[in-house]
């Protein structure tokens, strides 16, 4: 009887295991980094993390294994060259006065939207069901999801195809620190606006450059958003 | 790809007269580079916690604290800073 180990007996070779990550059979998006490797870059990798595992069963201590993971997606990540900008301008506003004078808006990239209030509808995806959606996503215009200064976290949830929203659903201020702001706020060294904003980071470029930024721009400039902290996924 | 989108926001508010600081993690600091976002704050996270970790209060509101700050002493485009925690 064939094994999986025999050539052409139809096992995955380690570059179709790599690749299951990035939107495959074992979809990760904390791991799909593994796709972009070589395989002896992917294989190092992992046997550092199982190391480090192994390591943390006894010491309990997930600091290493945590810098094992982010140095691996740092380098996964990294362009191949020194990097050069793709733009020839580089819009800049000076604050217009002291922090605590202006008007600050939180705007997230990472799928963030209160509960009840999906942009995708009653019947949107789960986070799971998002992953399959990611090319309609990248074709897509985000839609921007407006939530109230004073919407407590646990209102709050996210969905994206782009990076582990299950990340942000147990702690939203991983990507949307508006409770910290409120309470920066509290303290009188920055204005809020009453409204803040989020959207899926994972979308058509050309879309967003072209018509939807300029427009959310325009609208947020009405709205009396004198500044912005933008966090991206 | 978010990064990406956060920088043409980021570019798009710049444009219309509204100044912004941006959060990226440092796997996509190169992403701040090449769109010359104009505030950046890199942090040392992993995906998806830009901010911190979860549950670490401490962290992020450093990484809140350190963008505020970004925001306020920039003096120019393309001004990127690698968060630091503070020493104790």
């Amino acid at each position: 009887m064939a094994t999986a180990e025999e050539p052409g007996a139809g096992g995955m070779s380690f570059e179709e295991f790599r690749q299951s990550f990035y939107y495959g059979s074992r979809a990760d998006m904390q791991f799909k980094y593994l796709a972009r490797m070589s395989d002896d870059a992917a294989a190092d990798t992992i046997a550092a993390l199982l190391r480090k595992l192994g390591e943390v069963f006894d010491t309990g201590d997930l600091d290493d294994l945590r810098q094992v993971a982010f140095e691996a997606q740092v380098s996964a990540y990294a362009p191949p060259e020194s990097v050069e900008p793709d733009v020839d301008d580089a819009p800049f506003t000076p604050l217009p006065a002291d922090l605590p004078d202006l008007r600050l808006a939180l705007i997230s990239a990472g799928g963030v939207f209160v509960v009840g209030d999906d942009p995708m509808g009653p019947d949107g995806p789960t986070q799971q069901e998002a992953l399959a959606l990611i090319k309609e996503f990248l074709r897509g215009a985000p839609t921007l999801s407006r939530i109230p200064v004073d919407t407590p976290p646990e209102q709050l949830t996210a969905r994206h195809p782009g990076y582990d929203a299950a990340t942000a659903q147990r702690d939203i201020e991983t990507v949307f620190p508006l409770t910290h702001l409120r309470a920066i706020a509290d303290d009188g060294r920055i204005r809020l606006t009453d409204e803040h904003y989020a959207f899926t980071g994972a979308t058509s470029h050309t879309r967003l450059r072209k018509e939807v930024a300029p427009r959310w721009a325009e609208h947020m400039a009405a709205r009396d958003v004198d500044a912005a902290f933008l966090v991206a996924t | 790809m978010c990064h990406g989108s956060v920088g043409l926001v980021a570019r798009a508010l710049e444009a219309a007269g509204v100044p912004t600081v941006s959060v990226f993690v440092r796997a996509f600091r190169h992403t701040a580079v090449k769109l010359r976002v104009p505030r950046v704050l890199v942090t040392p996270h992993l995906m998806g916690r830009t901010i911190g970790p979860v549950n670490d209060g401490a962290r992020q509101r450093q990484v809140v604290e350190a963008a505020l700050r970004l925001l306020e002493d920039a003096k120019g485009p393309g001004t990127l800073s690698e968060f630091a925690p503070p020493t104790s």
